[in-house]
């Protein structure tokens, strides 16, 4: 049994938010609780101590449970992902000694506030082809998401280094997927397949990797936009040979463009000139 | 941890294959995907429901392990814990995201969250980590049962066990932990 006695250098009792521990194990808080209790959780060993067992104690609740054999879809679809997936860089030194630590957010991954930033429309004042009920497609985009930059739940998910030291070249996918604030957001493509956008507002740049998606009749071509409001600028072609297509955005990305994909005439369009089959919106 | 098991007749431990995934390693991950997808699919779909949804989390969980395994540190737990964790935390963010299912889910209510003991499973060793839970889980008052089954299988946050209890969220706080610290010791956990 833990008791916070608060000796030894402990922070002072605080036994209303020490009473969290067990629904932190759970991940059962918000996300301004989990905040303030890891605050609480760097004063007080004993708190800590206590914390450790209780996550150790629901890891068993999960492995309690009966495994499912995942359909060979999944399977096949997984491992042609990480064909496309750049893994992120190692930590040269780690700078993290306790849960505490571990846990809190990244300073520098606005994490905390993209998730409901990316379920909000786009204001349908602004509203051009992109933006009309029915293709609106942000909602499915939000659905799937799923952000780097949060904060993890076991020991392991260390916060992102701000010392990665990521080469930084514009063009390069990996420089993207390494950044500190990288998050991504993913949505099917109206016509198959499905489409994940990864984005560093850091960088201003963004990459998307579409697979499954139908390949074109050779008078056509799959292009990408940076939208934000009325303003549409054509992010280049994108050329679907293959089951998975990895390609960079031209241009800059500005915080909050949604970027589209549209199918058009071979070599492109000026404006889009189709409904999109996807609308992925940054954050 | 010293051999990787690229050369051993025996089967490479999940730390082991985790290694070499982090070395870019994509046999390693399939191994590491054959061995771990079942429990990780098995845990989200206890939260989800929704089979299709569950596996796309899935994928999502396997992709992260492939992106972050340069960052796992064996020193701080075993490769499967940091899985399931991972599997855990990104169930909960679905269920959260999702206004439509947290209806249905509280309208299917409590019952359909209380772990499901009738379900036979051929594997030795998961009936006993199944049996032990549950035994501990008997030790339990009915009140820290249900809110530490509701929010670790339903992934609801404390104050949603609060209105589906019928309890005041303090309350739910304490019998969440005092269930847990009964649970730990039931199940002897130390670290």
């Amino acid at each position: 049994m833990s008791k916070h006695s608060s000796t030894s250098g402990g922070g002072p009792m605080n036994p209303d938010i020490d009473t969290l521990s067990g629904a932190y194990a759970l991940n059962a808080l918000d996300e301004a609780e989990r905040e303030a209790f890891e605050a609480r959780l760097a004063d007080d060993p004993d708190l800590r101590q206590e914390t450790a067992e209780l996550t150790d104690t629901a890891l068993l609740l999960g492995y309690a449970v009966e495994p499912i054999t995942p359909s060979p879809a999944l399977r096949a679809s997984v491992l042609d992902l990480i064909g496309s997936t750049p893994q992120l860089p190692r930590l040269s030194a780690p700078d993290v000694t306790d849960v505490a630590q571990e846990r809190r957010p990244a300073a520098d991954a606005p994490a905390a506030s993209t998730e409901a930033e990316i379920l909000e429309p786009i204001p349908l004042a602004r509203q051009r082809w992109f933006m009309r009920p029915g293709v609106l497609l942000i909602g499915a985009a939000a659905a799937v998401g799923l952000f780097f930059g949060g904060v993890g739940m076991a020991n392991q998910f260390t916060p992102s280094p701000s010392t990665s030291s990521a080469p930084i070249a514009a063009g390069d996918v990996g420089a993207i997927l390494a950044a500190s604030d990288v998050q991504h957001t993913a949505s099917d493509l109206s016509t198959g397949g499905k489409a994940t956008l990864y984005w560093s507002n850091d960088l201003q740049r963004s990459a998307v990797v579409v697979n499954g998606a139908t390949a074109l009749p050779s008078g056509k071509t799959y292009q990408l936009w940076y939208i934000k409001g009325s303003d549409v600028k054509s992010a280049g072609t994108m050329a679907v040979n293959g089951n998975s297509v990895t390609q960079v955005l031209q241009g800059d990305l500005q915080k909050g463009d949604t970027v589209g994909i549209t199918v058009e005439p071979a070599g492109g369009s000026k404006q889009p000139t189709s409904t999109p089959v996807v609308a992925l919106q940054s954050a | 941890m010293d051999d990787p098991g690229r050369d051993t007749g025996v089967p490479p431990t999940p730390e082991a294959l985790l290694e070499r995934v982090a070395e870019g390693d994509r046999d390693a991950f399939a191994q590491l995907y054959d061995m771990t997808a079942p429990r990780v699919l098995g845990l989200i779909k206890r939260l989800l429901k929704d089979h299709s949804q569950s596996e796309e989390v899935t994928q999502e969980v396997f992709l992260e392990i492939w992106q972050t395994a340069t960052r796992f540190d064996h020193n701080k737990g075993g490769a499967s814990s940091w899985m399931l964790t991972m599997a855990h935390r990104r169930a909960v963010d679905r269920v959260r995201a999702s206004q439509s299912s947290r209806d249905r889910d509280t309208k299917i209510g409590i019952r359909d969250f209380e772990t499901d003991y009738d379900s036979v499973t051929e594997q030795v060793e998961i009936r006993i980590e199944h049996e032990r839970v549950e035994r501990a889980l008997g030790r339990l008052t009915e009140l820290q049962r249900q809110a530490v089954t509701l929010a670790y299988y339903g992934g609801f946050s404390h104050s949603e066990v609060s209105d589906m209890l019928h309890v005041p969220i303090g309350t739910v706080k304490t019998r969440l932990r005092d269930g847990m610290i009964r649970l730990r010791d039931e199940l002897g956990v130390a670290s």
